[in-house]
């Protein structure tokens, strides 16, 4: 790439997207701000809103997608078994068929987790992360500790997480780019043969989307 | 009480996607980050649809892809500023507030009584001078 902004990680940043680089003098800048205080207090005096309701709203935006969707990805290919083929072949346009999406041109891998091997990700140079799936990263994602320590140490890790592996279970550890974003397919627990999809999708948590725990099977 | 994000809006997809980075939403200036509030506020109370929002912006967009095609610009208005546009132009067609009262705001162009620099709401006495 030409005129290239990046800090040596560009393979891990989103596409290139015109709005991200947008610069305003700071003469536009105040116009804008004086613009929507302006609506904001007309809005306001109108009685459509508060200004309790736009910074709570503004939170949660921020704060946004939870991990459900991955949750409902990984309950759906345990109960059906096409459904895992696909996602596990082309794990895009099966997560596409569930509706999820808005990925910006990253591409999905899903790698599934057996007795014998348990996968975890992460984003060695930043923090590239499957968010129309798991929502925003936890911020032990983006740390500095997580990145380094989970090529080099990845059981250590995972007993940081409270996950102790059997010696005989391989550990293989994904980094994450901008190209290709990972997230893992954990195990079904024992005993949930009789529960539904739906009840399924409660169990997952994000952590064992991202590697670093196991399903936990349902409080008895 | 929990408030849940409307997938609708958080997973617009193409042109009209949120700005984000690594998944989070990404605001230059505290304007940007009203304007998105106040937008899925109204929608959000059922004031408009949020297809009827969304149309806008993705013609404001259109508008502005075209233009950046032929001259690569980034004084080209950014995707908040089509944002807070297509806003007011919902606003409008939805009567919440007329063209004269999102003018109004809109300092440069008032046609009406300027406010004097630094906003002050207090009339400026005008008492004659003696030379």
């Amino acid at each position: 790439m030409s005129n290239d902004h990046s800090h040596g990680h560009s393979a891990h940043e989103a596409p290139p997207n015109p709005y991200l680089e947008k610069h305003a003098t700071p003469e536009q800048t105040a116009a804008l701000e004086k613009r929507v205080q302006a609506l904001e207090s007309l809005l306001v005096a109108k009685g459509l809103v508060s200004s309790e309701t736009l910074d709570k709203l503004v939170e949660t935006y921020e704060n946004d997608l939870g991990p459900t969707n991955g949750a409902r990805v990984v309950a759906r290919a345990w109960v059906d078994p096409a459904y895992k083929e696909r996602l596990l072949k082309d794990a895009t346009a099966a997560i596409g068929e569930l509706g999820f999406s808005g990925l910006q041109g990253e591409h999905m891998v899903v790698v599934e987790n057996t007795p014998d091997i348990h996968h975890m990700v992460v984003c060695t140079l930043c923090s590239c992360y499957p968010w129309p799936v798991l929502g925003l990263p936890p911020a032990w994602f983006k740390d500095a500790a997580y990145r380094s320590r989970s090529v080099v140490d990845p059981r250590g890790v995972l007993r940081d997480f409270g996950l102790e592996l059997d010696e005989s279970t391989a550990v293989k550890v994904w980094d994450s780019s901008a190209e290709i974003r990972y997230m893992v397919l954990p195990e079904r627990p024992a005993g949930t043969e009789g529960m539904s999809e739906e009840e399924l999708t409660v169990l997952v948590s994000r952590d064992s989307m991202i590697g670093v725990a196991k399903v936990q099977p349902p409080a008895a | 009480m929990k408030h849940t994000p409307n997938r609708k809006i958080s997973n617009m997809e193409g042109d009209s996607a949120l700005p984000r980075k690594s998944g989070e939403l990404v605001f230059h200036a505290a304007w940007e980050r009203r304007a998105f509030a106040l937008a899925v506020a109204l929608c959000e109370q059922g004031h408009f649809q949020w297809d009827e929002f969304r149309d806008h912006l993705i013609t404001e967009i259109g508008a502005t892809d075209q233009a950046r095609a032929n001259a690569p610009d980034a004084s080209l208005p950014g995707y908040y500023e089509h944002w807070l546009a297509s806003f007011e132009k919902v606003l409008i067609e939805k009567g919440l507030c007329s063209r004269d009262q999102l003018r109004a705001g809109d300092g440069e162009e008032t046609s009406q009584k300027t406010q004097p620099p630094g906003g002050s709401q207090r009339p400026v006495p005008r008492v004659p001078r003696p030379i």
